[in-house]
């Protein structure tokens, strides 16, 4: 079991929907109350008022923000299945954001299931963790826990 | 496609060449029939009807309906659950009763179940029975799929129950899912299993159904469960042993001494053959073609021939 415990201000998270779409915006966001009890810390997960912050597409606009290139060290992309990059390493107080491109639902959640947990992120959706204390946060797909990576904060 | 396979899993003279038939991609329908050892296949429509004896029953396994899913290769997905149940309603025989094996919704959320349920209200196919699929549980590890469709089962949601001389047997390997694994039955649904079989003699035909197959289809896409060779074990002294699976959205087959694995077809979308494409999202194909890649799966117990039979039918 890992030892290095939350981060002791608690895992800042938040969840973002992209509203690329039309068709998108009738749905409703996320668990709320099912996530709230796992996360610390999460204004994302206030039952029935969900976070949804409109946050810049890379897809839609590559050159508009710096946060769009892939390069940059603190954007986990899931794609095919797969987590990429597998390990991911930032500097303590690094905000992670993981989106979700592959049209089928997955999460970002820490192995030992309570450090961090995203919500079902489908199409398009992200999830921002804040890793405020330095250590190695292994995590896993909790639809399909095959996809398995980590994060190192340094 | 007009070819019939005879398997024969009594040891004298099993036919390899029909195994690996049986074990690629059926796009089509397939029947199998199997009485004592022997395993008949047919593509569909070549007639394994027989007239009914007294005893004699049909059951229906729906499977991987995704309500929710809103994307290539189905943007309606409960459009074609409504096909199905339209299916399940012109059967010649009525169904005894329904098994679904997972994934009802694609997102978790309590208005998939409610339209699930509102479309299954107008199926003619008997009381239905769940086994949860990944996309009903991930959320809260099963709680809220539990209180809704978890009632008469034990444990996490496992089940097993009598029809007609058969016995049934619903388990859950979508639960308590370990980083790095497969699918999970975990030792407390082993043990109970162990003792539900104990009092069966092994000329009890045996009907298993769970989501994730109980045998390593693809384990490379999570198309497997980590301990069901402990579970296989238990139930290899019946002399008939139908596992039923989902969760791959296609029709699978595989003899195993006297187990037969069957997967269904999802009602919502179908999903790449093992290895053929960089990871197993759903399948985009022309939407002339989507129905004949869904369907439901029709099984018939005939008495006489101690014998099921199973038809995969599409929806187009
Ligand atoms: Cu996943």
């Amino acid at each position: 079991m890992m030892e290095h415990g939350a981060p002791r201000t608690g895992p800042e998270t938040r969840a973002s929907r992209r509203w690329l779409l039309a068709g998108l915006a009738g749905m409703t966001a996320f668990f709320g109350a099912a996530v709230a009890e796992r996360a610390t810390s999460s204004h994302a997960s206030t039952a029935g008022t969900p976070a949804v912050v409109a946050t810049p597409s890379p897809q839609a606009s590559p050159a508009a923000s710096p946060m769009a290139s892939p390069a940059v060290a603190n954007r986990v992309t899931i794609s095919n299945f797969a987590f990429t990059p597998a390990t991911i390493e930032i500097a303590a107080g690094t905000e992670v954001t993981w989106t979700n491109q592959d049209d089928i639902p997955h999460t970002a959640t820490s192995n030992d299931g309570k450090t961090f947990t995203s919500p079902l992120l489908d199409t398009g959706d992200e999830f921002h963790q804040r890793f405020t204390k330095p250590g190695t946060y292994p995590y896993h797909c909790a639809l399909h826990p095959f996809m398995t990576a980590k994060v190192i904060a340094r | 496609m007009a070819d019939e396979i005879i398997h024969d899993h009594h040891h004298d003279g099993i036919d390899r060449r029909g195994f690996l038939k049986c074990m690629a991609w059926a796009g089509t329908g397939v029947a199998l029939t199997f009485s004592g050892g022997v395993v008949t296949s047919h593509i569909l429509g070549q007639g394994v009807a027989a007239a009914p004896a007294t005893g004699d029953f049909t059951f229906v396994q729906i499977s991987d309906s995704h309500i929710g899913f809103h994307k290539a290769p189905n943007t309606d997905v409960t459009a074609t659950f409504q096909q199905a149940v339209d299916k399940i309603n012109r059967l010649p025989t009525p169904p005894a009763f329904t098994l679904h094996t997972g994934d009802l919704s694609h997102l978790q959320k309590l208005d998939e179940w409610d339209t699930l349920d509102q479309l299954l209200k107008g199926a003619k196919g008997g009381e239905v029975f769940f086994t949860p699929g990944e996309h009903d549980v991930a959320v809260d590890n099963g709680k809220s799929y539990l209180t809704r469709y978890g009632k008469g089962t034990t444990g996490e949601g496992w089940r097993s129950f009598d029809y007609k001389g058969v016995h049934f047997v619903g388990l859950v390997n979508v639960l308590n899912l370990k980083a790095g694994g497969l699918g999970y039955l975990g030792p407390e649904q082993i043990d109970w299993l162990k003792q539900d079989l104990a009092g069966l003699s092994s000329s009890t035909p045996v009907v298993v159904y769970a989501h994730i197959p109980l045998w390593a289809v693809y384990p490379k896409w999570g198309w497997g469960t980590d301990d069901s060779e402990q579970a296989l074990a238990l139930l290899r002294r019946f002399g008939s042993v139908t596992v039923l699976n989902g969760h791959i959205h296609q029709v699978l087959h595989k003899i195993e001494g006297n187990i037969t694995f069957h997967t269904a077809y999802s009602t919502a979308f179908p999903q790449p053959a093992p290895g053929t494409a960089p990871a197993p999202g759903p399948l985009v194909v022309p939407a002339g073609k989507l129905k004949q890649m869904l369907g439901i799966h029709e099984v018939s117990y005939r008495v006489s021939q101690n014998a099921l039979a199973i038809v995969d039918s599409t929806l187009g």
